[in-house]
């Protein structure tokens, strides 16, 4: 008898956690149920992608971006998302991005989409990173016509080309790339490197440095603009974005004459702080020349297209404004 | 066993000698092995004044303080594991499996995300002081102490509440995800001496105050009512661990995060060495600690150089078989 | 659900001799001449589990990220309702009761046979390691191969092969279940090693990719591995059903069993493998959310009583707590998503401990 009161205590308990839950949902304001996206867009173009070709609507008007090459792209192309996946290590997009997008909505991490989200901000067009796999890109499809590039970080402009062919915006695009490209080579003659320059993009974990590779659009443009690389970085090839965490005694093969700090907050200048009182740290050549330079993280390390190549030329114009 | 003092709390010259040459031994080994291209007869000589000045860098800033660490972790977590054993009467009583570690790992974590990471220290002893608390009280300590698994289940079932804490501040949270990254791994890779610095008196107090309560936690082991007939207060006795392993734990967590199995390993070696009597296992188990987490920590900069290993997987690595070798007897070795 | 297939009780099966009536606490149901005991308790606990099941199921489908009300989903269920609410209603969240609902099942019916076996109330797929063997695997495929299948099948093989070693390891003549937990915990903890060495070292992108498989999530689960749990089940519960009967005789004491012609070895071994199949497949679908495999049994025995090993009973009340943890998840702290992982240790963490605070030294076999 004893344990049967104790049953239907541990059901009542279960049965109020439940109306609890409810009581709970019950209180925030209900969202309005989007309306359908199919109305508005009469005409639809077809765009190749790495499922086949899709229709999509010939001017989209509600686009939610699932990569951050994407929403960088429509915001250069002057489309701008009405939802968009928050950028590593914080709760927003990219700040380099952020006062662009105030009002955007926030549909999931890099770790995880959150489906619903994506269909109450009523896309008529995703755009999805290449990463996708074939069953969230058929769920995606469900909710509205869902763009996967066959390309990726590692050939950023081809990347961006298939976003910017989805919003049907590819000659506004191309103008950008060639207009970068010829930026790129006006820093690059500005700054007139000394041929046997050395530069290398870190990060600095807790635990110790980690070394990015060729994968990062970054990286490139350091080496385009006449810096050469250490065979740490090289060795990564283009497909892995870094290294390990090194050890601290193998900090000479960082030993660089510009070292580019990427971190990913205020708090970062911490981790570049603890570095700093890492006496190893301080005999480095970049060290000892004054030219470790803290970038940001969520740019540097993780973000491409024509924004983000404007950007970091802006960071590195202002890094070599600054005296030697 | 009585009580007043017999020749064999001495451990035995034999035993003294074999402990002093592990130590040297591992000494030895963290100071001449490492990722970098300095190999041990050039970190000795860099050690004496010679070599060249990248080797001196790479000895002295480097590898010296980074020894130094791992000995201080060693002593703290190889006497936390001692005495929670004898206090708890349980040969499984370890700080990382009772969840003590991952309490004072998380008060780090949700320090930090409060902006309050500058007190780690503090929050890491207060943390493990919470751990040890929750767990022994869910374990009921006095009474329980031939069932010792309840202790272990009630430390893996504090430990998964405090690794959900933890992710649950990561998803509101993302920007202090490196840091958490580290608070639940584990390592010594990476710390300056001038990081753990603060947990130096904290150590300090807590050996000491290990040495006062050993005799009378011996007392304890031979019960209850013989303790109280000798003159103990097994309350002030437990009362007096419990603070002793949060200051070594939390200490311990402090600097490297949190490490398991060391507690577990060593003192385990301690008694198959020197017998459960407390007052000799744990100076056997505070000379075997510093051996044990130097050769994880030269292991762990070994396997995968030039990168670095957690120190924590590797103690994992190693503790985990000994774990299930342990249960793996007839019996479950008493205290 | 299949609330009707109460289990008639095995020990009583033999009809009384002269006067048929019934043993106290039992209904009788007869038909032309065949006649049925059922035990009430475990009836109506089934009855009130199937209840809670099906009213947390019909929350789930209006409560989440955008709040539906009643006659919307209705709607949608029957599609007559506009495209993005059926689209939500019929794709994502039915889809996401029922991962809940099958795979919360199968951990139950499983966690609820393991104690059964390893005659310890706290053998759970997280006690015995499971879940970390299901993770290491899911994470080392999903930073290594990374295609859609793998980590699914990944999780479900390293689920089965790390039952099999615990119990190859803790060997026989384990009376209470704490050298099977025990083992079980050290070689979880090997697992748990290599998990951190694989998200420590992966790119942060594979990483990333490899976290729902650390907590445990129903997100976007819907798919083959899916589809596979739920034929399985409808194979399996009976199967389970049928041991749990047998099992409720092995619980006498061995030679008392093995004299009723209980042959206990092999209906051990088949427990462990269904029990590891059933745990082995909800964890390639959910992740790591055993906790669930020692909550629904503890709160299927509560209610069912003694008399019996309540397999279904734990099936129904794991496919109600999972609903329940992952319907919180999604509502308690919208617009965020706690993962139902998160939310399962959050709450049933505590409740381990307090079932190891108030429960009698000797008292926790099953």
């Amino acid at each position: 008898m004893h344990t049967h009161i104790f049953g239907l205590r541990s059901l009542l308990v279960v049965v109020l956690l439940a109306s609890l839950v409810a009581c709970g949902a019950a209180t925030p304001t209900a969202t309005p149920m989007p309306a359908d996206p199919a109305a508005g867009s009469a005409t639809t173009r077809s765009v190749a992608t790495k499922y086949g070709p899709v229709a999509v609507p010939a001017a989209p008007q509600r686009v939610v971006t699932l990569d951050e090459g994407a929403l960088d792209t429509a915001l250069a192309l002057g489309v701008v998302p009405v939802g968009a996946l928050s950028s590593r290590l914080s709760t927003g997009v990219a700040p380099y991005l952020a006062a662009r997008v105030p009002d955007i909505a926030i549909v999931g991490n890099p770790g995880e989409t959150n489906i619903e989200a994506v269909v109450s901000a009523a896309p008529d067009l995703i755009l999805a990173s290449s990463r996708v796999d074939e069953q969230t890109y058929t769920t995606l499809s469900a909710i509205a016509p869902t763009i996967v590039p066959s390309n990726s970080m590692a050939d950023w402009q081809a990347a961006t080309g298939e976003y910017a062919a989805a919003l049907g915006r590819t000659a506004e695009l191309e103008a950008l790339l060639a207009d970068i490209d010829t930026q790129t080579m006006q820093l690059r003659d500005q700054l007139a490197l000394k041929p046997a320059t050395t530069g290398a993009l870190i990060r600095w974990m807790p635990q110790g440095p980690l070394v990015l590779g060729r994968l990062l659009p970054g990286v490139r443009l350091l080496e385009t603009l006449g810096m050469t690389l250490p065979s740490i970085a090289t060795d990564l090839g283009s497909a892995t974005p870094h290294t390990d965490i090194i050890s601290l005694e193998q900090l000479s093969q960082i030993d660089t004459d510009w070292l580019l700090v990427a971190t990913f907050n205020a708090e970062g200048d911490q981790a570049l702080a603890a570095a700093k009182q890492q006496p190893v740290f301080s005999q480095l050549r970049a060290s000892q020349a004054g030219q470790v330079v803290p970038v940001s993280a969520q740019l540097w390390s993780s973000a491409y297209g024509p924004l983000a190549m404007q950007a970091m030329l802006a960071d590195i114009a202002k890094l070599t404004a600054s005296p030697q | 066993m009585a009580l007043e003092r017999p020749q064999s709390i001495k451990p035995s010259s034999q035993l003294t000698l074999l402990c002093a040459v592990l130590l040297l031994l591992s000494v030895a080994a963290s100071i001449g092995l490492g990722a970098g291209a300095v190999g041990p007869l050039e970190a000795w000589s860099a050690l004496g004044g010679g070599g060249d000045a990248q080797a001196r860098l790479v000895v002295l800033t480097l590898r010296l303080p980074r020894t130094l660490i791992a000995v201080l972790v060693g002593l703290a977590l190889a006497g936390g594991g001692a005495m929670l054993q004898a206090a708890a009467r349980n040969p499984l009583a370890e700080p990382g499996l009772l969840g003590v570690s991952a309490g004072s790992a998380t008060a780090v974590v949700i320090a930090i995300a409060l902006g309050l990471g500058h007190l780690h220290i503090i929050v890491a002893i207060g943390g493990a002081l919470l751990g040890c608390a929750l767990v022994l009280g869910a374990a009921r300590l006095s009474g329980r102490g031939d069932d010792p698994v309840r202790l272990v289940l009630a430390g893996a079932a504090l430990a998964s509440i405090l690794a959900a804490s933890s992710a649950t501040i990561l998803l509101f949270d993302q920007r202090t995800a490196d840091e958490v990254r580290f608070w639940t791994i584990g390592g010594i890779a990476g710390r300056s001496l001038a990081q753990v610095m603060p947990a130096l008196p904290a150590v300090g107090l807590g050996l000491i105050g290990a040495a006062v309560v050993a005799r009378p936690l011996a007392a304890l082991a031979l019960g209850e009512q013989v303790a109280r007939g000798l003159g103990q207060h097994p309350q002030l006795i437990r009362a007096s661990v419990v603070g002793c392993v949060a200051l070594l734990v939390g200490a311990a967590t402090a600097m490297a995060g949190p490490v398991g199995f060391v507690g577990l390993v060593v003192p385990l070696a301690a008694r198959w060495l020197a017998g459960p009597d407390i007052r000799r296992a744990l100076p056997v188990a505070l000379a075997l600690g510093p051996s044990f987490v130097l050769l994880a920590d030269t292991l762990a900069r070994l396997v995968a150089s030039p990168a670095e290993t957690p120190l924590g997987v590797v103690t994992a690595l190693i503790g985990a078989p000994v774990l299930v070798l342990v249960v793996r007897r007839q019996r479950l070795p008493s205290l | 659900m299949s609330d009707t297939r109460a289990q008639p009780s095995v020990l009583r099966a033999r009809p009384p001799a002269s006067p048929p009536r019934q043993p106290r606490g039992y209904w009788r149901l007869h038909w032309r001449g065949l006649s049925v005991l059922i035990e009430r308790r475990g009836m109506l606990a089934l009855l009130a589990l199937a209840l809670l099941g099906a009213a947390v199921a019909a929350l789930s489908l209006g409560q989440g990220s955008v709040r539906i009300p009643p006659g919307r989903v209705i709607a949608a269920l029957l599609g007559a309702a506009d495209a993005p609410t059926t689209l939500v209603v019929r794709q994502l969240r039915l889809g996401r009761v029922f991962a809940g609902a099958a795979a919360g099942a199968a951990l139950g019916m499983a966690g609820c046979l393991l104690q059964t076996v390893a005659r310890n109330r706290l053998a759970t797929p997280t006690t015995l390691g499971i879940d970390n063997a299901a993770t290491a695997f899911a994470v080392a495929s999903v930073v290594g191969v990374s295609t859609s299948l793998a980590p699914a099948a990944f999780a479900l093989t390293g689920a089965l092969s790390m039952l099999a070693l615990v119990f190859a390891l803790s060997g026989p003549g384990d009376t209470r279940g704490y050298r099977f937990l025990l083992t079980g915990m050290g070689l979880g903890a090997i697992c748990g090693a290599a998990t951190n060495i694989m998200l420590a070292r992966a790119p942060i992108d594979a990483a990333n990719q490899a976290y729902p498989w650390t907590v445990g999530t129903l997100n976007n689960r819907a798919g083959p591995t899916l589809a596979l749990l739920g034929w399985s089940l409808l194979v399996l519960t009976p199967l389970a059903l049928v041991l749990g009967a047998a099992l409720n005789v092995a619980r006498l004491p061995e030679p008392v069993a093995r004299s009723l012609g209980v042959r206990i070895t092999q209906l051990r071994v088949g427990a462990i493998a269904l029990a590891g199949l059933l745990t082995g497949l909800a964890v390639a679908v959910i992740g790591p959310v055993g906790i669930i495999g020692l909550a629904a049994p503890e709160l299927a025995r509560r209610l069912a009583g003694p008399r019996s090993v309540p397999v279904l009973a734990a099936g129904l009340a794991g496919a109600s707590l999972t609903m329940l943890a992952d319907l919180a998840g999604r509502t308690l702290c919208a617009p965020s998503e706690l993962p139902v992982g998160i939310v399962a240790a959050l709450v049933g963490g505590p409740y381990v401990l307090w079932v190891l605070l108030r429960t009698p030294q000797g008292a926790l076999n099953a």
